[in-house]
């Protein structure tokens, strides 16, 4: 599906004559707003189910923690370190540094085989391992990538056309329907949010359990 | 459950007998309403099955599948069916699965026997294969097919049919809103209720079971998932959005 179908259908549910999202004569709601909420709720719609993972193979120099994640990257799904010369392979688990800290409390001082990593109390998009590896080695790194940004043009969406009207359509109906004014209508955003949840929850079903199961 | 070949033509012929003679909606978004209904029941209950072959490349893990969906699907490498596990699986059973192939020696099979799905469109395969020019069978459940012309066909049951035109009604009486909208409120738990007579898996959701109404009728649900309480359409009560997880 692309984005010109969902304002359509945008368009049809809010009483706007259908022209693909070019114009908004109600003037309840603006093509740049309506476009920003299809965006804002594809990506949060991508991080709650697991619908697209990327892959990125990261590689680290000896005694370096810290990567740049990729400019893409909305969440870490996991990380596996493999060394270079040693041919050590281990998933990291999640942690923090406040974890760390406790315990291992000399992480940041004594390298080692990496154990944990750390992205969210990291600088935006930076993520660091530890201990700090002592030989060079490659950083496998499973992530939910941020979808690409819609512009009205005809462009592809980044979630499958099955669940493409649970989280686009829906998902930005719930928002358009919830502005102050005229068009304001919390009935039926409640049942769009229901619905956006709906085709989260399916997707959690179909994916969440085969990757933990 | 007989299936059979029904046009775009028909279904909004069958469509248009259960409204007034006048429609509210233009024909155009009465094709666009039966084309999301099939795509919802797809993605609740997996209707349109496809297959996708692809060829191994020397020592890659991961596939990519430009078109089926990852769902309910099996993996054959070389016409052999490749055990499905889970991520988190693989990764404890085989911890140095990254750096296996075929090649390795050591008590690794000389053949794939295993996939792991990580998303939609992505696999996994263990070990990997060392060579190239293997065939990776996917089985799944594919794209929902779109009725893009009036001759354009489906196979669809009698009973999938009924419970797909009046979920149609429900989705386009959306735009008229109020009590015209509300009214529709059985047609569309009837369809999910449906969809999780046909896909069992559906009901282990307790977030599903309210919104199918099926809390409280059979037995206490497997999981339990702290999401909003579900549709709720009368004129007098209202949802607060979902939080982002």
């Amino acid at each position: 599906m692309t984005d010109q179908d969902i304002l359509t259908d945008l368009q049809n549910a809010l009483m706007e004559p259908p022209d693909n999202g070019a114009t908004w004569p109600s003037d309840l709601w603006e093509k740049a707003e309506v476009l920003a909420r299809m965006n804002e709720r594809q990506n949060r719609f991508l991080k709650a189910a697991l619908l697209h993972v990327g892959m990125a193979s990261i590689p680290i120099a000896a005694n370096v923690s810290t990567v740049a994640l990729p400019q893409d990257w909305l969440v870490t799904q996991d990380v596996v370190w493999t060394g270079t010369a040693s041919q050590t392979v281990r998933s990291l688990v999640r942690a923090d540094q406040f974890q760390a800290d406790h315990a291992h409390p000399d992480w940041t001082i004594t390298g080692g085989v990496p154990l944990v990593y750390f992205d969210h109390d990291q600088p935006l998009l930076e993520l660091r391992i530890a201990p700090t590896p002592l030989e060079a080695g490659t950083l496998l790194l499973f992530y939910i990538p941020q979808g690409d940004e819609v512009d009205g043009s005809g462009m592809l969406l980044s979630v499958a056309d099955e669940f493409a009207d649970s989280a686009v359509k829906f998902g930005a109906l719930a928002d358009l329907l919830l502005k102050e004014g005229r068009g304001r209508s919390p009935d039926r955003a409640g049942y769009a949010e229901s619905r956006f949840a709906l085709g989260v929850e399916v997707a959690d079903l179909i994916l969440r359990s085969v990757w933990v199961g | 459950m007989a299936y059979t070949a029904i046009t775009r033509a028909q279904l909004r012929a069958r469509l248009i007998d259960m409204i007034e003679g006048t429609p509210f909606w233009s024909t155009d978004e009465l094709n666009r309403g039966i084309n999301e209904a099939l795509r919802t029941w797809n993605m609740l209950v997996g209707r349109w099955h496809g297959r996708v072959t692809l060829i191994t490349t020397p020592n890659t893990h991961d596939y990519s599948l430009s078109t089926a969906i990852l769902y309910r699907t099996r993996v054959l490498h070389n016409g052999r069916p490749l055990t499905p596990t889970s991520y988190t699986s693989l990764a404890a059973a085989h911890p140095h699965w990254p750096l296996d192939t075929t090649a390795s020696g050591s008590g690794i099979p000389t053949r794939p026997t295993v996939w792991c799905p990580i998303s939609l469109r992505t696999f996994l395969i263990w070990p990997a294969d060392a060579l190239a020019w293997n065939s990776l069978t996917v089985d799944g459940v594919a794209e929902t097919p779109q009725l893009l012309a009036e001759g354009a066909y489906v196979n669809l049951a009698e009973a999938d049919v009924s419970v797909l035109l009046p979920y149609v009604l429900h989705l386009l009486s959306f735009k008229k809103g109020g009590a015209a909208f509300a009214e529709t409120a059985p047609f569309y738990i009837k369809f999910l209720q449906a969809a999780a007579e046909e896909n069992q898996l559906l009901t282990t959701s307790q977030a599903y079971r309210k919104w199918a109404g099926l809390v409280g009728r059979d037995e206490k649900p497997l999981r339990d998932r702290s999401l909003p309480s579900g549709v709720q359409l009368r004129q007098d009560q209202s949802q607060s959005p979902q939080e982002s997880r």
